[in-house]
């Protein structure tokens, strides 16, 4: 059986420093428009850094007429934009907006979970660039751990897509205050 | 030369008939001591027999249990029935590394055999058997190996050539210029880390036995939770292909549950593609199809079956909440300040196609109360039932709520 490489974020850890963001800007040197990675604030304290999910059931990829996607082995979705005719028919389907149209190329662009990076043995680069480790790298074919959640408030619907991305939900914190 | 060296003749013919296969080992052991000999796997299903595969369909071997436990009788005796007989036999163990691989049988359609008489004879011959049986199982491994792999690029559309499929396919007799349509059989999982291999892989085996019974070669593969099989469509008739799939379904979901009754099964079926290369599209159609079907409890749900469903899957949440609550939100507030229950009447109206006498009667209410009802409903909502805009948005709001949109 192949792997399935995927992301694990704790929600908990995040503290919004957009670290993962930069990172990924400066490894693929996307344009300015462009960015693969962000991260959100969807409650006061709940921070999610979002890429594409890579999922197990890309909608990108059915909907796609050129057949520009692809999916690797080990779960990495990637496009191959000399097939794309910028048609955003992806970009509509997705519900992450994970594949992000550039109006200068008239092509889209998606996170490829730094695919030569991996090749290598390395991690991504957003992943590497984590100050706090809430964002990591599993095989979710054989990680395991019962704390961990498929969604979390804000993220978007999981059904059908079956995104390859895992989280760790926000744990009630404990208030100390000076009397 | 020295006689203790020497080797005897019968040894080295079933040497020489070892290098072709076990069918070819059991030839020999039975030419050599003039009884029927088979070979089964550890379950008693016979792998091959020296009087030809025809004659063997119906037996059952029932082992003497007390002898086979005993592990200093290698060579235990058991029995061998057909439709119209029972037969006497010895069986040895072919083992290795400690592992039973399955049986040798010897059998006699007379007389009981002596056990002391063959013991030595089918302890070699199951050795031999045991070096072949592990070399095709190593060789099947390889292949799986290679299958699966052929079977991922195929499922995510990464071969983009249609002769490279047919030719890939060919290897395990394959005919990818047919149109092929893709199910997926999965268990409804609550955890999504799903790590019972041994489920999945018992589920690949009766997706298997299935299409071997229906004279189809399987073209079938595990992924974490899911079996997803490729079935040849011949025919042109829709209906005709579609209860054959719909029975195939039903009779996969049905002995999976006998098997393994604590795991919730379900399936999804994808469209007809004819081009192998799309077949990637007929694989995402049966997931999604899958994940439709628990959603509006359907058993064998066709991808080609739904409609607006289709479209509202993936619409934007937010944008289905505001429609919904555009198009019902007034009754529903009428409902809870009043503690009525006319959205379900509503909701039966809808499911029934707006059939009063139907609706009536799945609802157990008297024709007049219906109407009575329904004329409440139109003064709420403010729009008449018999327009058949008003009904489209109606039964589309509905459908929002049965794909726990809302």
């Amino acid at each position: 059986m192949f792997k399935r490489t995927g992301f694990i974020f704790n929600a908990d850890d995040c503290i919004n420093c957009k670290a993962c963001e930069i990172s990924c800007k400066n490894e693929n040197q996307t344009p300015m428009n462009i960015q693969w990675r962000t991260v959100k604030k969807v409650a006061p304290e709940l921070y999610l850094s979002l890429s594409c999910n890579h999922c197990d059931s890309p909608e990108c990829f059915r909907v796609c007429p050129e057949r520009a996607f692809i999916k690797r082995k080990d779960g990495i979705v990637q496009i191959d934009e000399n097939l794309c005719t910028g048609c955003q028919l992806c970009v509509s389907a997705c519900p992450y907006q994970a594949p992000q149209f550039n109006p200068e190329t008239r092509k889209v662009s998606k996170c490829q979970m730094c695919y030569p990076r991996q090749d290598i043995g390395m991690v991504p680069a957003c992943v590497e660039a984590c100050t706090t480790g809430a964002l990591n790298l599993v095989d979710l074919n054989t990680f395991e751990d019962e704390q961990t959640v498929r969604n979390l408030p804000g993220f978007s619907d999981v059904t059908v897509t079956n995104p390859s991305i895992i989280f760790y939900p926000l744990k009630p914190r404990k208030r100390y205050f000076l009397q | 030369m020295n006689n203790h060296f020497a080797i005897p003749e019968f040894v080295q013919e079933l040497s020489t008939a070892s290098s072709h296969g076990v069918n070819q080992i059991v030839q020999k052991l039975s030419t050599l001591l003039s009884h029927p000999v088979l070979v089964v796997d550890p379950l008693y299903q016979v792998l091959s027999c020296s009087t030809g595969i025809e004659a063997i369909d119906e037996i059952v071997i029932m082992p003497d249990n007390q002898q086979e436990s005993n592990p200093h009788f290698a060579v235990f005796s058991c029995q061998i029935s057909t439709i119209d007989s029972l037969k006497n036999g010895l069986a040895n163990p072919i083992t290795l590394n400690n592992k039973i691989l399955g049986y040798l049988i010897l059998f006699s359609n007379d007389k009981p055999l002596a056990a002391g008489l063959y013991e030595d004879a089918l302890i070699y011959t199951a050795s031999l058997c045991a070096l072949q049986m592990q070399k095709s199982l190593e060789l099947k491994q390889e292949r799986q190996k290679f299958k699966e792999a052929f079977l991922f690029d195929l499922l995510y559309g990464n071969i983009k050539q249609k002769e490279d499929i047919t030719e890939y396919g060919e290897i395990w007799g394959w005919d990818f210029s047919i149109p092929h349509i893709v199910i997926v059989f999965s268990y409804k999982e609550d955890n999504h880390f799903f790590t019972n291999k041994q489920t999945v892989n018992m589920l690949l085996q009766v997706v298997e036995n299935e299409l071997i019974s229906q004279n189809f070669k399987p073209i079938a593969m595990a992924k974490q939770s899911q079996v997803i099989t490729m079935i040849p469509l011949v025919d042109t008739d829709y209906d005709e292909n579609r209860a054959k799939l719909e029975a195939f379904a039903v009779t996969v979901l049905n002995k999976a549950a006998k098997m393994n009754p604590e795991f919730e099964l379900a399936c999804g079926i994808g469209k007809k593609y004819r081009n192998p290369t799309e077949l990637f599209r007929s694989y995402q159609e049966a997931k999604v199809a899958f994940e439709l079907g628990i959603l509006l409890k359907i058993t064998t749900p066709l991808f080609t079956d739904f409609g607006l469903e289709r479209i509202l899957y993936k619409h934007d949440l937010q944008d289905l909440i505001e429609y919904y609550n555009h198009t019902l939100g007034s009754l529903l507030e009428h409902d809870k300040n009043h503690d009525g229950n006319l959205i379900e009447t509503l909701e039966v109206l809808a499911a029934n196609q707006f059939d009063m006498g139907k609706t009536a009667k799945a609802s157990f209410l008297h024709r007049n109360t219906l109407r009575y009802r329904v004329k409440r409903i139109e003064e709420i909502l403010n729009m008449k039932l018999d327009d058949l805009h008003v009904r489209l948005d109606i039964m589309a709001a509905f459908k929002i709520k049965q794909l726990r949109k809302i």
